[in-house]
């Protein structure tokens, strides 16, 4: 494994809840999924945090590029195409547990918290139901309190304050959410087929 | 006091809008004025507008009021963190402690001060050449923030313009302000590296003449003769490889030297300070007299730390202007 002594180890208590939001912005989709990729899913997710609890890096390079290429094959294979909501989804889900398992820069766990929000507006598009907004909030926090611990310089180790702050940030966003909401023009219809975008759009996130 | 001098250029955006950074004096406050604190986005702060673009056209796309919602939702977050960064900086008070003087090639270190009513997180101090140093203010109890300031030359050596920026508690934006630090403090040689005895000190002549011993002042080092006590050799002398030296002791008398910058074979300036720094440091460290002339100042004869702090700022501060 080439890299050694300069990588960077992110602290225990950052990953455990960085695990915590990603499973809680997926698990619409993992509850949706084949159990097959949910499975792949989970395995690598308690791989990569039984690595960091035995202080060792990452996987290299080569064996990630391998799991991923087996895991977009195994997508390919359960639903025959990449276009489309479903394997779209399927392979933002998987793309973002590949990154999870990468994670050796502060930079990646930012972007596993992005890739977390994305996940989440993904998931409103097989439905709308009002748990499923009550539950974004839950993961919207839960992702937001990951991050503020992430920016904090002094504590890596995402604490109460973080939460707290996290919540403080949220409600805060409210008034601009209901302004935006309100006056936000809408356009009846879907402007694009729905067959297009989600799979270009991974791409160019990983 | 003047500045310290070469100053890089403000940045861009603060010339562009002719802010001059506030200044701080030593035993002064001051508070960040606002409108002197700068705020842009970071590069995450434009992968986060990526993000949100994506999410508000996959919303437009599906006309899926939840996914509007979320965007929504969360470019709401990204203007609080905006306000938040900004607050983190604003209204914070800086109060600054002298620094003491210190040897050339050692971090001159100036103490500051930094008090809040609310919790401040994650703020960042950044000097011209130095390491910087991140610092939390909790509220209502203040936060001392060392600031250390690499010296490479004698003289006169301060922080000069700093840097405050912070970026909590997302990372989207780099919120910063500057603060003139007005203080300094002096720094003295590098004291010469070989080891060589001081000019020869003069007895201080006694009033009736007579040569005192005894056992309790002491009184400097004569070359060792057989039969003198070990008890009396200067062992850290010779593992200086300066011979077997006896300590002497007196009554009353010492001896005293008078280092002379003129009296030195070395051509250069900064050589013949660094061997006078070495043998007042020396002199110091055995309790003795001495005196030093430099050209264009004498300070007489005297001893301790009141003795040893003047010779070395003038050592520091010779020909050097301001």
């Amino acid at each position: 494994m080439g890299v050694s002594a300069t990588h960077w180890q992110p602290p225990r208590g950052l990953l455990l809840t960085l695990a915590g939001g990603i499973v809680l912005a997926g698990l619409p989709q993992l509850l949706r999924q084949p159990a097959v990729l949910t499975g792949l899913w989970l395995v690598l997710l308690g791989w990569r945090l039984a690595l960091a609890w035995q202080g060792r890096p990452p996987p290299a390079t080569w064996l990630r590029l391998l799991l991923t290429a087996a895991g977009v094959g195994l997508i390919l294979a359960e639903y025959g195409a990449f276009f489309g909501r479903e394997p779209g989804s399927a392979l933002l889900v998987f793309l973002s547990i590949m990154k999870f398992v990468e994670l050796r820069r502060p930079r990646d766990a930012q972007l596993v918290i992005f890739l977390g929000y994305f996940m989440l507006g993904v998931a409103f598009l097989f439905s709308q139901s009002l748990w499923l907004g009550a539950w974004l909030v839950l993961a919207v926090w839960a992702l937001t309190a990951v991050w503020v611990a992430l920016s904090d310089p002094c504590q890596p180790a995402p604490g109460r304050a973080h939460a707290r702050l996290a919540g403080r940030l949220l409600l805060g966003a409210v008034p601009l959410l209901l302004v935006l909401f309100v006056l936000f023009p809408r356009i009846p219809g879907p402007a694009v087929e729905p067959a297009g975008g989600c799979p270009q759009r991974c791409d160019r996130i990983e | 006091m003047p500045p310290t001098p070469r100053q890089p250029a403000l940045p861009f955006a603060e010339r562009l809008l002719r802010r001059q950074p506030p200044t701080l004096d030593p035993g002064d406050t001051v508070e960040l004025p606002p409108r002197n604190i700068f705020i842009l986005p970071t590069a995450t702060g434009l992968g986060f507008a990526l993000l949100l673009l994506l999410l508000l056209l996959g919303a437009i796309n599906y006309n899926n009021n939840l996914v509007f919602a979320l965007t929504f939702l969360l470019a709401g977050v990204g203007v609080m963190a905006m306000l938040q960064t900004w607050r983190n900086l604003a209204g914070l008070r800086l109060q600054l402690a002298a620094a003491a003087p210190v040897q050339c090639g050692r971090p001159a270190r100036f103490t500051l001060t930094a008090r809040a009513d609310e919790r401040r997180t994650g703020l960042v101090l950044d000097a011209n050449g130095g390491e910087p140093v991140g610092f939390d203010v909790p509220a209502a109890a203040p936060a001392r923030v060392e600031l250390a300031v690499p010296t490479r030359r004698r003289g006169w050596v301060g922080p000069g313009r700093v840097r405050l920026f912070t970026r909590y508690p997302l990372g989207l934006f780099h919120c910063w302000t500057h603060v003139n630090i007005r203080a300094r403090t002096w720094v003295w040689p590098v004291p010469a590296e070989t080891a060589r005895p001081p000019p020869q000190g003069r007895r201080r002549p006694s009033e009736d003449g007579t040569q005192g011993r005894g056992q309790d002042d002491f009184r400097g080092f004569r070359t060792y003769h057989p039969g003198d006590s070990l008890r009396l050799v200067d062992w850290k002398a010779y593992a200086r490889e300066q011979g077997l030296q006896v300590k002497e002791f007196g009554g009353d008398r010492s001896e005293e030297y008078w280092l002379d910058f003129a009296s030195l074979a070395e051509p250069d300036t900064e050589v013949r300070l660094r061997r006078l720094t070495r043998w007042v440091l020396e002199l110091d460290r055995d309790q003795q007299g001495y005196g030093l002339r430099l050209p264009g100042e004498a300070i007489p004869l005297g001893r301790g730390a009141a003795q040893r702090e003047r010779c070395l700022k003038a050592l520091a501060l010779f020909e050097v202007p301001g």
